[in-house]
């Protein structure tokens, strides 16, 4: 007797290629949304920076008034390689400021306790990781919501309605060349 | 001429705005750096303000690693780069007549990254110094933090890294060329606090363990300065171990309980005396 076979390939990866954008294109179409929606008052660039074993692209927003830039956050791969991709969150806020966080008890333990716990064998779970395009996308729209990121765009906002600063240097961000 | 003093200390997230009032205004302190600071920073300038009897008020910044504080009458600054986690924010400075920029670092700790791994580290941050600084005039580069590093480390040696260097006369050239890529050099002057040989503590962060290589003593708070600010400077870099009337050393020669487990450090600018230029915050 014959045992009909099955499709055991992902569906995530194999999606229409027209229907997710790729990585690049996606953090390009956020940029611009970021422009547009702020009148560019906001303007972003997209370094990347070069090792031997990963490429680091930086989401970069200026606040061209001001002569500011901030790194909102960072996607880190291999070098030819777009995915996998690991989003570097911006820095969490306080335990003052945020809405809500771990306790952790850690600090009351001996050294001894914390030495021995840094020598057992730990799995940590990176929740920035994206393995395919829809993954980056979906990864991406929830790190674009977190609070962190919402603080950052306030404070840029703020910042970018202030009168423009006099004697900026000359840069890109401030329409200079 | 005037003199400006700097302080930068890790305070470890522990409750000593106490000590902290009195080191500032015992040393008469200008500009304040502060890391893993667990006061709202306008609660820490208000009680360093009514405490030390001098102005402080805090910086506008993004980072919230890392706190500055400015004595209001002294000097100017504006954040205008904080890199993606928070752990350097840069600042335009004008003391009197010389404008600088003051990067403010935090680099992670050794706990769980290998050596190799936290170089790497170090040169992505001092790549995002170099990127933010590539699209401004050059002026004086002042770099303070803990770095989480000892100056000998390759992060804080290799081109690539903070490229620092134990002598002055290292800084001799502006740029120095590897492989047809310039790289500016900076001066550390924290190699000259090691040991027992010179006044003060032998590092700045003290850990003992049973360890094959342990130094005891890490100097990984540290400043650096480019060529631009070695005439001005005054004190080169010092670890401080009172603050007021309050020894931050114990009876063993290690850092107190009573302060942060990181020892503070302070650096002098002697600069021309002139108005400095407002900030527009």
């Amino acid at each position: 007797m014959t045992v009909a076979a099955t499709d055991l390939w992902p569906d995530d990866v194999l999606v229409a290629p027209e229907t997710v954008p790729s990585p690049l294109e996606l953090l390009d179409y956020q940029a611009r949304c970021l422009e547009q929606r702020t009148s560019n008052r906001l303007v972003v660039e997209l370094p990347e920076y070069k090792t031997d074993d990963r490429e680091t692209l930086r989401f970069t927003v200026a606040v061209p008034s001001q002569d500011y830039r901030c790194v909102l956050f960072e996607v880190l791969h291999r070098p030819g390689f777009m995915l996998p991709a690991s989003f570097i969150p911006p820095e969490p806020l306080p335990n003052y400021l945020r809405e809500k966080y771990v306790s952790s008890p850690s600090a009351y333990w001996s050294l001894s306790q914390k030495m021995r716990e840094e020598l057992e064998p730990r799995t940590i779970e990176n929740q920035w990781v994206a393995n395919t395009p829809a993954e980056f996308q979906t990864k991406l729209q929830k790190l674009l919501q977190t609070q962190e990121i919402k603080a950052l765009l306030a404070s840029l906002m703020t910042m970018a309605s202030r009168p423009p600063k006099a004697n900026l240097p000359v840069t890109p961000a401030n329409g200079a060349e | 001429m005037a003199i400006v003093n700097f302080l930068f200390w890790n305070l470890k997230e522990r409750p000593i705005t106490d000590l902290v009032c009195s080191l500032c205004a015992n040393r008469q302190v200008d500009v304040a750096v502060f890391a893993e600071c667990g006061v709202p920073p306008d609660e820490l300038a208000g009680r360093l303000s009514s405490l030390s009897g001098m102005t402080y008020r805090t910086t506008d910044s993004r980072s919230h690693r890392l706190v500055v504080l400015v004595n209001e009458s002294a000097v100017a600054c504006d954040e205008f780069y904080v890199n993606a986690t928070g752990r350097l924010s840069l600042r335009s400075f004008q003391i009197g007549s010389v404008p600088f920029v003051l990067a403010v670092v935090h680099l992670k700790s050794e706990v769980g990254w290998n050596e190799s791994e936290l170089s790497d580290e170090a040169c992505a941050v001092a790549d995002d110094l170099r990127s933010a600084l590539a699209v401004r005039p050059m002026t004086g580069l002042c770099v303070v933090g803990d770095f989480n590093m000892q100056p000998f480390e390759r992060g804080m040696v290799v081109h690539k890294g903070f490229f620092s260097f134990m002598t002055r006369s290292s800084l001799s050239a502006e740029l120095r060329t590897i492989q047809g890529r310039e790289y500016r050099p900076l001066y550390n002057p924290m190699w000259g606090c090691f040991g027992d040989r010179t006044p003060g503590p032998a590092g700045t962060f003290y850990r003992r363990d049973a360890s094959p290589v342990c130094y005891d003593w890490h100097m990984v708070d540290q400043v650096l300065f480019s060529a631009e600010l070695l005439p001005y400077l005054a004190n080169l870099g010092e670890i401080v171990e009172r603050a007021g009337d309050v020894s931050l050393i114990d009876r063993n020669d290690r850092p107190s309980n009573s302060g942060s487990d990181h020892l503070p450090i302070m650096f002098s600018l002697d600069v021309p005396n002139s108005l400095p230029e407002l900030a527009s915050t």
